[in-house]
C-alpha cells in the first residue's frame, strides 16, 4: 500500500526527508532503503523498522524513531482491565495487522501483564485488518463464542471502534469492559456512555511535529538526535475527560 | 558607453535576487509525510507535521 506511494515520492527527484509510519517492519525495510539510497532520509513516527534499535539492531539507517511505547501501552490497558475486573475474567484482544510494530508492542505489553496474573484468562485475539466493521463481527464471535467475556482491548482506532459497535449491539455495556486505545471521538464518546472503562491517548500530533523538527536539525548538522523518541500517553477516564489537561489530547480532527 | 554600462550593472544587480533564491531560502529541506492509514490518530499526526513545516518556514510537505 505504501510502497507506490514512496515511489512516487523518490521518482520526484526533489524531496531530502520522508517523515513516515512503514506498515510492516520487515516488508517496508527494502522500499525506504531504496528511497535512501536516493539521498532521501528517513525518520519513522508511530511505527519503526526492524526491531526499533536504530543503533545496534537490523535496521539503523532511519534518523530516528518518534513514537509510543507500545509495550508499556499494552501493559498499562491490561493493567486497567485486571483492576476493572478484580483480577478475574476473560479477556480478548481485538488487533488489526500482523507485522505492524506498534500494534504488535501492545499485544506483546498486554499478554504480558495478563500471565502475570493467574485469575485472568486471554481467549484469544484476532487481526480486523483496520476495518470497524470487521472488528465488531469478530467481536460479536466471541461474545456468542465465550459468553462469560469480561474484557476486551480494542489495539487502535478501527478495533476499538468495532468492539464497541459490538458490545453495544449485544446489549453488553458495562458487562464487557472494554479499554481504547487512541482518543478518537467515537471512543470518548463510548467512555462517557460507560462502554469503554480506559483510553490511553497517545501525542500524534508531536510525533508529526518533532519528525519535521528533526528532519530541521538534521539538515542544519546537528548529528546528536536521539535514535529513539518515546512520546508518551495520556490516560482517559471518565472522572478526567472533561479536565482541559487530558482532553487536551483527544485527536480533534478539523 | 559609461552610462549605458551602469545602467546595465544596476538592472543585472537588482535581477539576480529574482532569478537567484537567496542563501536563507536555498537552507531548507523538502520534506514528504508518508502516513500508514487514513484515520484521525494520522490525521492529527499531519497537523504536526503542517504545524511544524509553517514554523520553520518550509513552504509545504509532500503529501
Amino acid at each position: 500500500m505504501q510502497t507506490p506511494i514512496l515511489e512516487s515520492y523518490i521518482a520526484r527527484g526533489d524531496l531530502d526527508y520522508i517523515i513516515t509510519a512503514p506498515v510492516e517492519k520487515d516488508q517496508m525495510v527494502a522500499p525506504l532503503q531504496k528511497a535512501l539510497d536516493a539521498g532521501i532520509k528517513i525518520i519513522t513516527v508511530d511505527t519503526f523498522l526492524g526491531d526499533s534499535d536504530y543503533v545496534n539492531g537490523p535496521v539503523t539507517f532511519p534518523i530516528s524513531y518518534i513514537g509510543s511505547d507500545n509495550v508499556e501501552g499494552g501493559r498499562i490497558a491490561a493493567r486497567a482491565l485486571v483492576e476493572a475486573l478484580g483480577g478475574k475474567g476473560k479477556v480478548f484482544i481485538e488487533n488489526t495487522n500482523p507485522g505492524v510494530s506498534s500494534v504488535e508492542g501492545r499485544a506483546q505489553g498486554f499478554k504480558e501483564v495478563i500471565d502475570q496474573n493467574p485469575g485472568m484468562t486471554l481467549v484469544g485475539m484476532e487481526y480486523c485488518q483496520d476495518d470497524a466493521n470487521i472488528a465488531a463481527q469478530q467481536v460479536s464471535a466471541v461474545l456468542q463464542r465465550e459468553p462469560d467475556l469480561a474484557g476486551i482491548f480494542g489495539v487502535n482506532v478501527f478495533s476499538a471502534q468495532g468492539a464497541g459497535n459490538a458490545v453495544k449491539a449485544a446489549g453488553l455495556e458495562g458487562a464487557v469492559q472494554i479499554v481504547s486505545y487512541d482518543a478518537t471521538k467515537d471512543a470518548m464518546e463510548n467512555l462517557k456512555n460507560g462502554i469503554v472503562t480506559m483510553v490511553l491517548a497517545q501525542k500524534p500530533y508531536d510525533m508529526g511535529y518533532l519528525g519535521v523538527e528533526f528532519a530541521m536539525a538534521d539538515w542544519r548538522g546537528v548529528t546528536s538526535l536521539p535514535k529513539r523518541v518515546t512520546t508518551g500517553f495520556a490516560i482517559l477516564t471518565r472522572d478526567n475527560m472533561d479536565d482541559p489537561e487530558f482532553s487536551r489530547f483527544i485527536y480533534q480532527v478539523p | 558607453m559609461f552610462r549605458k554600462l551602469v545602467l546595465v550593472t544596476l538592472v543585472v544587480m537588482l535581477a539576480i535576487p529574482l532569478v537567484t533564491p537567496t542563501a536563507a531560502q536555498e537552507d531548507k529541506p523538502k520534506i514528504g509525510f508518508l502516513p500508514g492509514i487514513v484515520d484521525p490518530f494520522y490525521q492529527v499526526m499531519e497537523l504536526g507535521v503542517n504545524q511544524a513545516v509553517k514554523d520553520f518556514g518550509l513552504g509545504e510537505v509532500v503529501t
